[in-house]
């Protein structure tokens, strides 16, 4: 066989195992499972040592805080659990990630997800419930410690989309909240942040007259402050089971004409960075997430006073956006390893976990008592607009209903709003156009 | 007078040029709350050199650690890149064979297939590779290779870009060299090596230095293709100084100042034959 034959026969040879290989992609995806019950959670013997894989989407404090939260947790949990952490850049990088994963292998045990993902992972069936963990005698949780977790958060664990089950575990979350420059708001006659949106207006036009600043800057994405502004006066944006919206309902042409009169009135205006508009006083106020609490700190330091409130409400029930993503669990069809990676969840969701992750960034915790830890409680009293983020706000956060076509919708709807506060469609017309749009776009969504 | 416009006219092109690198520098030194003031100020108030120290010791493993990381794969992946680049590009260019024109074109229209539709096939072939990583014959048991460096240089070895690049620099040398040798009893090895690589040297600086900056460059591939922290490259220590709840800029900046400098030398030290490559070869940038 002369050396050209030889070289062929190699790489044909090379070539077809590869293929081979390649077309084994989805072995490790396909062992979704069937829910396993309490008692086969609480006969499963976890031997020391499991290793289970973490990815998440935290850099900078949070990443240094996650760091720290896992070597505590290996260095004290009773099974010798290891977490092997990895930062996986942002959520559309670490779901292209968990993508690559579910088809070649390798996928991690525990990772971040948001409701959509969730969604994303049951229709492929690639997770596992939670409930029979929850339900567990020897690693369950007590009705004490589902009570313990902050409504809002526990709500978003067990979403109408998840069919009665709960799929998902708290990471730590923010909330939207109203910054505001307590120094301005007193040089302006202001007493207090606004309670209603009715005297959101009023605030701004004295704000204006006094001291002549904007009252607030927006940025480029103003669905959220529309999307607030809707349930501060008792609306849901949106109906996902039955794909219907409210956006042409009196509250939502209210606020777009709110929208489009603060600024005409040049009493807001846009900017791609809020927080510097507000930290180097251009702004009286800012709409934003308390996550940026513990940088705003650090930012401002002594220039001034400020806090922040809840955003404006109309309704006795008070409600804000909730923000950030949860944990979850991928089967890998190995008990050890799905139980190992449900004990480290629970973990991190508990007081002394999350009491590390409320005082090393900006988040909430997601369990009321890790406010009574000596770390948390401390870190408080030191820093009040921290403690003023989780009473004032992070109690009423809720999340948005999620859907496979929630990111559609957003980027469709700040379309809109971008159009109405420039003066290029009147109020009733951006409603129907939204209507019209968000409601196509929930009927072809692939989980509605 | 002529003259004093053209110079104006550089040395304005030099300014816009040149403000970003000035101002990644000046940021660098800033402290946090001056890096995010607004006017901004055009130099550090008070210089914190100290930044670049705890920007170089922030990730766990040190951007020391990183930076070889980096240099391996951007060197190995370079060093393959050209390889195969010059044994398919000679082939297209000088040996004759049955539907090499279509090849060719086969090879060029991998150019248009986007990194991200790529992703997903690149992983199950480090990750299912046979015998390797703990894996058995028909690529499963193990971790193939994924977190290792050959994981990470696999999937850009052999690149369309330099193929077409070469080929053409190839072909442009006139075929009485190769008569000429063959007269002699030369093999095609020693035309390639002897005659048409140093002849062609501006066309092989350029598919050097592209491949180092984009290996150098590359984010989403190593991300992806990693779960050690100790084996990430430079551009990933650059993602902890910014995340998804803001950025912490004055790290961020002395981070990527320091990671930009071996570029920047290595863009010095090839640029004349950069430019003479791109211009001879009619290559875009």
């Amino acid at each position: 066989m002369n050396i050209a034959k030889k070289t062929a026969l190699t790489s044909f040879f090379l070539a077809g195992t590869l293929l081979l290989t390649s077309c084994g992609l989805g072995a490790a995806a396909s062992s979704g499972e069937a829910a396993i019950s309490a008692e086969s959670v609480d006969g499963t013997d976890l031997p020391t040592g499991v290793e289970i894989d973490f990815w998440h989407i935290q850099a900078t404090i949070y990443g240094e805080a996650i760091t720290e939260m896992v070597q505590e947790f290996n260095a004290t949990n009773e099974w010798g659990i290891v977490v092997n952490e990895s930062f996986k850049g942002s959520y559309q990088e670490l779901n292209q990630a968990v993508r690559a994963a579910l088809a070649g292998g390798g996928a991690p045990d525990v990772s971040m997800a948001y409701e959509n993902d969730v969604l994303e992972y049951v229709a492929n069936d690639v997770i596992v419930p939670l409930d029979s963990y929850l339900e567990s005698d020897n690693f369950g949780v007590s009705e004490d410690d589902l009570g313990d977790l902050v409504d809002g958060v526990l709500a978003r664990q067990r979403v109408d989309a998840y069919d009665g089950h709960t799929l998902s575990w708290p990471h730590g979350n923010s909330s939207m909240g109203l910054y505001y420059n307590a120094d301005l708001f007193a040089e302006a006659g202001i007493a207090e942040p606004p309670v209603d949106w009715d005297e959101f207006l009023a605030q701004a036009r004295q704000l204006k007259e006094t001291t002549g600043l904007a009252y607030a800057a927006m940025g480029p994405a103003k669905n959220a402050v529309f999307y607030n502004m809707l349930r501060s006066k008792g609306i849901t944006p949106y109906d996902t089971g039955a794909a219907t919206t409210e956006f042409t309902s009196r509250e939502s042409i209210e606020s777009l004409e709110l929208l489009s009169q603060l600024f005409t009135e040049e009493l807001v205006y846009t900017a791609a960075d809020t927080e510097q508009e507000f930290t180097n006083e251009r702004t009286a106020t800012e709409i934003g997430t308390t996550a940026r609490t513990s940088t705003k700190i650090d930012q401002i330091g002594d220039k001034f006073d400020w806090s922040v409130a809840l955003t404006p409400q109309e309704t006795d029930e008070p409600i804000t956006q909730l923000f950030g993503g949860n944990h979850v669990i991928l089967a890998s069809a190995d008990p050890e390893q799905e139980l190992a990676a449900w004990l480290f969840m629970r973990w991190f969701a508990d007081t002394d976990a999350q009491s590390i992750y409320a005082a090393r960034t900006g988040y909430s915790p997601a369990v009321k008592s890790a406010l009574d830890t000596p770390l948390l409680s401390t870190n408080y009293q030191e820093n009040p607009q921290k403690a003023d983020a989780f009473e004032n706000v992070f109690v009423n956060a809720q999340i948005m209903p999620p859907t496979a076509a929630g990111n559609a919708i957003d980027d469709m709807v700040t379309g809109i709003v971008e159009e109405v506060v420039l003066g290029w469609v009147t109020p009733q017309e951006a409603a129907e156009r939204m209507d019209a749009e968000a409601t196509r776009l929930l009927q072809s969504a692939p989980q509605n | 007078m002529r003259r004093v416009i053209l110079y104006s006219v550089l040395i304005a092109g030099a300014v816009v040029m040149l403000f970003p690198f000035f101002w990644m520098v000046s940021s660098s030194l800033k402290t946090f709350q001056e890096v995010n003031l607004s006017p901004p100020t055009m130099l550090p108030a008070d210089p914190q050199w100290s930044n670049y120290a705890e920007a170089w010791g922030s990730p766990p493993s040190g951007f020391g650690r990183y930076f070889l990381n980096s240099l391996v794969v951007a060197v190995v992946g370079t060093a393959i890149q050209l390889f195969t680049g010059i044994m398919a590009a000679y082939a297209f260019a000088r040996l004759k064979f049955r539907f090499s024109n279509v090849l060719f074109m086969l090879v060029l229209a991998t150019m248009m297939i986007p990194f991200e539709t790529r992703i997903v096939p690149n992983y199950v072939l480090i990750r299912q590779i046979p015998l390797m990583g703990g894996n058995d014959i028909f690529g499963e048991g193990g971790a193939g290779l994924y977190d290792t460096y050959a994981g990470m240089i696999l999937p850009g070895v052999a690149s369309a870009f330099a193929v077409f690049l070469l080929r053409q620099a190839f072909m442009a040398v006139p075929r009485d060299y190769w008569d000429a040798l063959r007269m002699d009893g030369a093999s095609h090895w020693t035309f390639l090596w002897r005659v048409l690589i140093p002849m062609t040297m501006p066309a092989v600086l350029t598919v050097v230095l592209f491949g180092f900056i984009g290996r150098w460059n590359e984010l989403l591939w190593p991300l992806i293709a990693t779960q050690s922290e100790s084996i990430r490259p430079v551009q990933l220590g650059l993602m902890l100084f910014s995340g998804d709840e803001g950025s912490l800029y004055h790290l961020l900046m002395a981070a990527t100042t320091l990671v930009a400098v071996p570029g920047i030398f290595f863009f010095l030290f090839v640029q004349r034959r950069f430019i003479e490559g791109l211009t001879a070869f009619g290559v875009k940038g």
